[in-house]
């Protein structure tokens, strides 16, 4: 028709067809052409385009829309649906309560156990080439047992870049822990890690400003963490400026990096080059205190890699069998556990069972759904044989039901959202842990959703069908029974919400049990009244000035030190020698250093011989053993055999708790080394004035050491502390198990309240026939008891026996006694009674003539 | 049933168009007598609340090459527009008539 052309932007006509209604966009679309046409001869071409886009959006009113949406068959069965379910939520007030409460709860559960998966699958991932990136592993073979460690020699980065054409950079890192840092006036205790420039080709740490991999090239230069900038020199800039670390090295700032991320596995404040490290130092193949990193070519074959370089410490050492390999950073995180020389899960396990724990609890309120819904499936009945009379397919049924569950799910879902919001920080106190829900996270949003739905479907698919099944006929005049095989199914589906619920009721009591039982071990030496202070930097040298002054003290009863803090011993040196060692025996044994006086300090025990002493001028060829190394060796006198080379020993200490304090004591042999100092111990006497003699120690200790901050810890303290992990999951266990058992309870209060309705007839019957009000709520309870009983009887021996096995991984365990099954069984039944009793009374005290005047 | 006044002017245009009157032709009538530019979303909405109390019928027709062949939409007053106009008037000219000193007279 039209020969002439005329182009009204394409963008806005096109916007206007598709908001428009049919019957309106004709001879809006004409005038609006018209117009354009016009204004194009007289203003131009340009401003009629303007006016057009101004005309299209001024036609964005309801004329124009109303008729398009009542065209589309969908949107009204949808309004249709919402309508009807909003319907439905209003009128059933108790139980759209119950069934939105339970499914919040579950939601909130699961978005919180998401949130910590989420953040644990993501750990390293920051780092773009984080699938080329390598750590060096070793097994290490000691009678015929293998022993799987990521400690490496320092020359083995080196040879390994410029020896193996796969290896693009390599790296060795070594974490020396938290070192005194001092710049200007401020004093701070910092994250050390050295490591080579090739750090910063491997890993992804952006620079803020600098260049991080120059700074490690060059000796006496440092990198630092945005964070450490600010502690440091707050708003100053940073670059050039010099930072002193434990008083002794001095080093420019040469770079500042961004924050090590929350989910990262290596983590330190400050990066020395590792060459400073190494420059006074013969770091030789023997000495394994370092990690090593590779960045490998991406086509590199691992296994033939592997093999490569298999032998590359061995060929170095004697007598020792080592098998180098790298292992993934992508799987370093989580599956890092090696079991004699195997892969052998690692936090994965623990990952998928919170995620199991996760699902169950949605299943339980998706369960308490399907309860509800099926239970009050009667007074939908009606409705459903008239909606098929008039028509509805099967279908169209099931689309009812199933968005009455969306509705429902997503205002759940909205709860559980805000309740998470509210709870992240207190769940993050018990966990440890830094989870955040941001706004701009819009994969763990779209996961959420998907949750919501998945939730809805599952709880609203099995509802749907089952009360799109009735035939209208039956439906209508109400002959069918829509009862029994429903109300099978829903005694199992209670069934399995206690049976759930029993079962980690029980396991939470157990880890209660075991914790307190591993926290009141005897330890073997005096946690009371002993305090340890770190010995940084030059600090040792001073040791025996210091000590004497301390000492002075009133209160103080002894003062030692040591290489280690009691708590944990260095690790196991294997291929020591004792008198009747066999050819193919070997097991690592745990080395440490003392002071003179470390026993008294500590209050350990001798079973036999003496500590060291000043007296014997030759002691520092003497050794301490404790029990378990002398009866590992099989020595019949130990005191006075010559160990491991020619010292010789002049005591056995009893057993003390080291290292895990759930294990069976390790061998220790213990040295004098009055260079190896690293922590000092102080005693005090038993009384209330410690306070004051802290007091003093401090005053002692800034005018030996101005520099440095003064820190204490308790060791008592600081043993309560290496439990932190068993109980966040302890918190863990108890938070969800409660929330299990409040879900249950939720639907036994739903089902409870719809019998009791049911029955009001039956009840009222009874009562005129003389039933007693005792009667009949018994009658009524004990109905809802039986799933609880059965449960109990299924939960008990599983939960039993899985519990066991998980206990036999530890040396140090309860054993489950009778007690712990009968203290959850009496638990869930008295809750469940109380839930079920109200209705049952309710409805067992209600006046006969109230319930039967009707009908 | 009231008539807003936009609507009002709109009605007169209608009126004043005798079998002129559409989109086009409403807006500009009611731009070069009122001095006003509506803009064409709201007229169109106008005219249609305008048919839905009656006030006007309308009729399609008249597709040119400059509205790319598309239909106009012819609207006409209806008698109860005619009624509503003289009501909306003689109400206008009784509260006008008590105010002193004002001109009333046309022409």
């Amino acid at each position: 028709m039209s020969n002439r052309k005329i182009h009204p932007p394409r963008l806005a006509d096109r916007f206007l067809q598709w908001f428009c209604s049919e019957d309106v966009l004709e001879t809006l679309q004409g005038d609006l052409y018209e117009l354009y046409e016009k204004r194009r001869e007289k203003k131009g071409e340009l401003l009629a385009d303007i006016y057009y886009a101004f005309d299209v959006l001024s036609a964005l009113r309801p004329f124009a829309l109303e008729k398009k949406r009542s065209n589309s068959n969908y949107t009204t069965m949808l309004h249709h649906y919402l309508t009807i379910s909003w319907r439905n939520l209003r009128v059933n007030r108790l139980y759209s309560l119950l069934n939105i409460s339970g499914l919040a709860v579950g939601l909130a559960c699961g978005i919180l156990i998401l949130l910590w998966i989420s953040h644990e699958l993501s750990y390293d991932t920051f780092h773009k080439n984080q699938s080329n990136i390598y750590q060096l592993m070793r097994h290490e073979v000691m009678s015929g047992e293998y022993f799987t460690g990521d400690v490496t020699p320092a020359p083995l980065g080196p040879s390994l870049k410029s020896g193996m054409p796969e290896v693009v950079y390599a790296t060795r890192t070594l974490g020396a822990g938290k070192q005194l840092v001092n710049a200007g006036h401020e004093n701070t205790y910092e994250a050390v890690l050295y490591a080579d420039p090739d750090f910063f080709n491997i890993m992804t740490f952006p620079s803020v400003t600098g260049n991080a991999i120059e700074a490690l090239n060059s000796p006496g230069s440092v990198v630092i963490t945005e964070r450490t900038a600010k502690k440091l020199f707050e708003h100053a800039d940073p670059i050039g400026k010099t930072i002193t670390v434990n008083n002794t090295d001095e080093f420019l700032v040469a770079s500042v990096i961004r924050d090590v991320p929350t989910n990262s596995s290596i983590r330190f404040d400050i990066v020395i080059p590792f060459s400073t490290y190494e420059q006074n130092r013969q770091l030789k193949w023997d000495n394994n205190s370092f990690q090593t990193w590779i960045l490998l070519a991406p086509s590199t074959d691992l296994l033939a890699f592997n093999e490569k370089m298999d032998g590359m410490v061995e060929e170095h050492l004697d007598n020792e069998e080592v098998h180098l390999f790298a292992f993934p950073l992508e799987r370093l995180h989580l599956y890092n556990h090696f079991a004699n020389g195997k892969p052998d899960g690692g936090k994965i396990d623990f990952v998928y069972l919170v995620g199991a724990l996760g699902v169950f609890i949605l299943l339980l309120a998706c369960v308490n759904f399907m309860n509800l819904a099926t239970a009050r499936s009667e007074r939908r009945v009606k409705e459903v044989g008239i909606r098929k009379m008039i028509g509805a397919q099967r279908r169209i049924i099931v689309g009812q039901f199933l968005t009455e569950a969306m509705v429902i799910t997503f205002l759940g879902l909205f709860l559980s959202v805000v309740a998470v919001k509210l709870l992240l920080p207190s769940f993050n106190e018990l966990t440890g842990k830094d989870l955040s829900m941001s706004l701009a996270n819009w994969r763990l949003w779209s996961s959420v959703l998907l949750l919501g739905w998945v939730t809805g479907m599952v709880a609203g698919s099995y509802p749907a069908f089952f009360l799109s099944s009735f035939k209208p006929v039956q439906a209508v005049t109400g002959l069918g029974s829509a009862g029994k095989g429903a109300s099978v199914f829903r005694r199992v589906l209670v069934t399995f919400q206690f049976f759930v619920s029993i079962f980690l009721i029980i396991a939470t009591i157990v880890t209660y049990v075991q914790l307190e039982h591993v926290q009141s071990r005897p330890l073997g030496y005096d946690q009371e009244n002993l305090v340890e202070l770190p010995v940084r930097g030059d600090m040792g040298k001073e040791f025996d000035v210091f000590k004497n002054d301390i000492l002075r003290v009133p209160g103080v009863t002894a003062m030692s030190a040591g290489g280690d803090n009691l708590l944990k011993v260095g690790g196991g040196l294997t291929g020591f020698q004792w008198p009747g060692k066999g050819p193919d025996e070997d097991f690592p044994i745990n080395i440490t250093w003392v002071h003179y006086d470390w026993i008294e300090a500590t209050g350990l025990a001798i079973a036999e011989g003496r500590d060291f002493s000043q007296a014997y001028g030759s002691d520092s060829l003497a050794c301490l053993i404790n029990e378990t190394a002398a009866r590992r060796m099989r020595l019949e006198q130990p005191v006075g055999t010559h160990i491991g080379g020619n010292s010789y020993i002049i005591g056995v200490v009893k057993d003390f708790v080291f290292n895990d304090p759930t294990s069976e004591p390790e061998p220790l042999v213990i040295y004098l080394g009055t260079n190896q100092i690293k922590h000092i111990f102080i005693r005090f006497q038993n009384d209330q004035a410690w306070q004051d003699r802290l007091g003093q120690v401090e005053q002692i200790f800034a005018s030996y050491f101005p520099t440095y901050p003064f820190e204490v810890h308790f060791t008592k303290d600081e043993y309560q502390k290496r439990f932190a992990t068993i109980r966040s999951m302890r918190g863990m266990a108890t938070l969800f198990s409660g929330l299990a058992i409040f879900i249950a309870c939720l639907g036994l209060i739903g089902l409870s309240a719809y019998v009791a309705e049911r029955r009001r007839k039956e009840v009222g019957i009874r009562k005129v026939l003389g039933a007693t009000i005792s009667n009949i709520s018994i009658a009524l309870s004990l109905d809802f008891l039986k799933p609880v009983f059965l449960s109990f009887l299924l939960a008990a021996p599983l939960a039993g026996w899985l519990l066991d096995t998980g206990l036999d991984n530890i040396d140090y365990r309860i054993e489950l006694s009778w007690w712990i099954f009968a203290l959850a069984g009496g638990l869930v039944l008295l809750l469940a009674c109380l839930m079920v009793s109200y209705h049952a009374i309710k409805a067992s005290t209600a006046n006969p003539v109230e319930s039967l005047r009707r009908e | 049933m009231k008539l807003g006044a936009f609507e009002e002017l709109v009605l007169l245009a209608v009126g004043s168009l005798g079998e002129e009157a559409y989109g086009v032709t409403v807006k500009e009538t009611l731009q070069q007598k009122m001095g006003k530019n509506p803009s064409i979303g709201a007229l169109h909405s106008a005219l249609y609340r305008l048919e839905d109390k009656g006030c006007v019928t309308s009729e399609e027709g008249g597709a040119t090459t400059e509205r790319g062949g598309r239909r106009k939409k012819f609207y006409k007053l209806t008698a109860y527009g005619i009624t509503m106009l003289e009501e909306a008037n003689q109400l206008r000219m009784e509260f006008a008539r008590q105010v002193p000193g004002l001109n009333l007279s046309t022409e």
